[in-house]
């Protein structure tokens, strides 16, 4: 976007940047969308139809469609490789990639401490029978996943421990599952420290705590929906009969002090909300996280980081006295611990969101964004309300798609951006619709990235129990009627795009501009 | 804005036509050159605000205006642009 023609140019330069080149396709604008076409389609084949739920696997399919999309591109090359640069030092990226680093330093850090084990014990405690077990479990999957940020996460451990619980309390293994992915779901909507609430905020120019507090009537509203339901399900839905006690799994995995982190969890949310910068929000957050796991003793100092040195190192004789280090064999030398493999575990999606970036660019540069964009204006999204619904099916639609639903937010997040702020909708009502059904629909298809990760949890549960049978592990392709807080969440905004309930604009009120993120 | 109260904005159900009034102070995306008069124009909904100044490269930009007059009917209006504050995402 060239902006720096007319009298008020210097003022434009100053906030966009020197003057871009545009990029001219063989076949006109519309091949400009090859790299992200390309991407998409390779993104389908690999999650959708091999059923591959690996984010590096998406990272080497855009670096391939980045390659062939250059072969559409006319004259010097050059320009169309600076744009790959361009792109990816966008600042929307960058905010990405600092809150994912922050948010994945804070959710390991919780999970070592026994944030779960305190969630086993509640749930213990409140002593719940089959019929309101799915109802408990949706209510303490979604509390965790509020916590640690990450939907996957939940999926993986509720269906590890919660799941085989329910079973022996005699809980509908169907419904059970779909109020493990409904938590998720939850969770993943409405966490500061999500993946996806991040992107939702930064590609529409929000900050995070005015976004989680703007979703939280949304969120309410299907959760309560959703809790209703799977309390009548509960008890409409008959479980398996299964002559053993739930008891014993229970108290193996219970850890009361565990629940301390639900401070940690609180004080990010009400930081953020507050208006402090994300960085600062989850540094908070950490800080009690880390100082809670070693005054209670829910996890040693080593268990947030830890250096192995190798015993040929020339500190090997003093290191192993220190509480965050331990001398090992050469070939096991390394760093570990929450920090750092809450860090590391976003590395691949922080590279395929540089290089999706880029790909948006080199389609806005070469005009294939434009013509989108003109062709949904002019024949989909004629009004506002029209726009909002437009909003809501086009994001469902890519989610259906893409399912890894982070892949699929980033890849849709600009015409979001650029469909509303032709109406003047509010940022945060932007990063809501965007958000809602990403998070939303990931859990429910039998091809989303959050089914098929549970699933494969719940593959793993006969040979880690002798009384759990094959029969007893739930098909995806079973579950997504039961995920009820992925479909309210869907129906609320699809509902509040075609009455305005919710609707804000631009000249309601104001995001934090000083903090971006 | 309250802790509290931002939890609560946005619960209504809210009009395409919002209305505003002379003297206040606004920022909005400027949407459009209108192809009749050739004015500079920020859609809000379906509301229409016409600008008395500004050039044609700020369309796509989130600016502050003042509002100079308001039709509560026509749901159309005319305001000044004050400043550029940023370009729009994307």
């Amino acid at each position: 976007m060239s902006d720096t023609d007319s009298g008020d140019g210097t003022e434009i330069e100053e906030i966009s940047g020197p003057d871009v080149e545009a990029i001219e396709f063989y076949g006109g604008r519309w091949m400009s969308v090859i790299p992200i076409g390309v991407f998409i389609l390779w993104a389908i084949v690999q999650s959708g139809l091999f059923g591959i739920g690996d984010t590096t696997g998406l990272v080497a399919g855009m670096l391939v469609a980045l390659i062939v999309g250059m072969f559409f591109a006319k004259g010097d090359w050059k320009n169309y490789a600076n744009t790959i640069f361009d792109g990816m030092t966008k600042r929307v990226a960058a905010t990405a990639v600092v809150a994912w680093l922050w948010a994945g330093m804070f959710s390991n850090t919780l999970q070592a401490g026994g944030f779960v084990g305190g969630l086993v014990w509640a749930a213990n405690a409140a002593d719940v029978g089959g019929a309101l077990f799915p109802a408990a479990t949706f209510i303490l999957a979604a509390l965790f996943t509020t916590g640690i940020g990450t939907g996957y996460g939940a999926a993986v451990a509720f269906s590890a421990l919660f799941f085989p619980a329910g079973i022996l309390l005699g809980a509908n293994p169907v419904l059970l599952f779909g109020a493990i992915l409904s938590g998720a779901v939850f969770g993943d909507n409405l966490a500061p420290v999500s993946d996806t609430t991040i992107v939702s905020a930064v590609t529409q120019d929000a900050d995070i705590g005015g976004v989680v507090a703007s979703r939280f009537k949304y969120a309410v509203i299907a959760a309560v929906l959703a809790l209703v339901a799977y309390v009548f399900a509960g008890n409409a839905m008959a479980g398996l009969d299964i002559s053993q006690q739930a008891q014993d799994l229970f108290v193996q995995n219970s850890e009361p002090a565990g629940l301390l982190h639900l401070v940690s969890m609180l004080v990010v949310i009400v930081t953020a909300v507050m208006g402090r910068h994300i960085v600062e929000a989850i540094s908070w957050g950490l800080i009690v996280a880390v100082v809670f796991n070693v005054v209670f003793d829910l996890a040693p100092l080593s268990d947030v980081l830890l250096f192995k040195v190798p015993e040929t190192s020339a500190a090997a004789s003093w290191a192993g006295s220190l509480p965050i280090a331990e001398v090992v064999a050469a070939e096991n030398a390394g760093v570990t611990g929450s920090i750092y493999n809450g860090a590391a575990g976003f590395f691949p999606l922080i590279v395929l969101v540089l290089l999706i970036v880029a790909g948006s660019e080199i389609m806005i540069r070469g005009g294939g964004f434009e013509a989108i964009q003109e062709w949904l204006l002019e024949n989909v999204a004629t009004g506002v309300r029209k726009a909002e619904t437009t909003m809501v099916v086009g994001t469902a639609l890519v989610n259906s798609m893409i399912t890894i639903n982070t892949a699929a937010e980033i890849a849709i997040a600009p015409y979001i951006a650029r469909i509303g702020q032709r109406y003047n909708i509010n940022s945060y009502r932007r990063a809501n619709i965007l958000d809602a059904n990403t998070s939303a629909l990931g859990y429910i298809f039998p091809w989303g990235g959050g089914v098929l990760i549970g699933f494969a949890t719940l593959q793993g549960l006969p040979g880690q129990y002798e009384w759990f049978t094959s029969a007893m592990v739930v098909n995806p392709v079973q579950v997504w009627p039961y995920v009820f807080h992925g479909w309210f969440l869907f129906g609320v905004f699809l509902l509040s795009a075609l009455t305005g309930f919710g609707l804000e604009y631009t000249t309601d009120r104001k995001s934090k501009d000083v903090t971006r993120l | 804005m309250s802790m509290f109260s931002k939890f609560l904005t946005g619960m209504s159900f809210r009009s395409t036509t919002p209305t505003f009034e002379a003297g206040e102070e606004i920022e909005v995306y400027v949407t459009e050159l209108d192809e009749e008069s050739g004015e500079l124009v920020a859609q809000v909904g379906e509301t229409r605000l016409y600008f008395e100044n500004g050039e044609a490269d700020i369309i796509g930009c989130r600016v502050l205006a003042t509002v100079e007059s308001f039709n509560d009917a026509e749901h159309r209006g005319r305001v000044t642009h004050r400043e550029t504050l940023s370009q729009g995402s994307f």
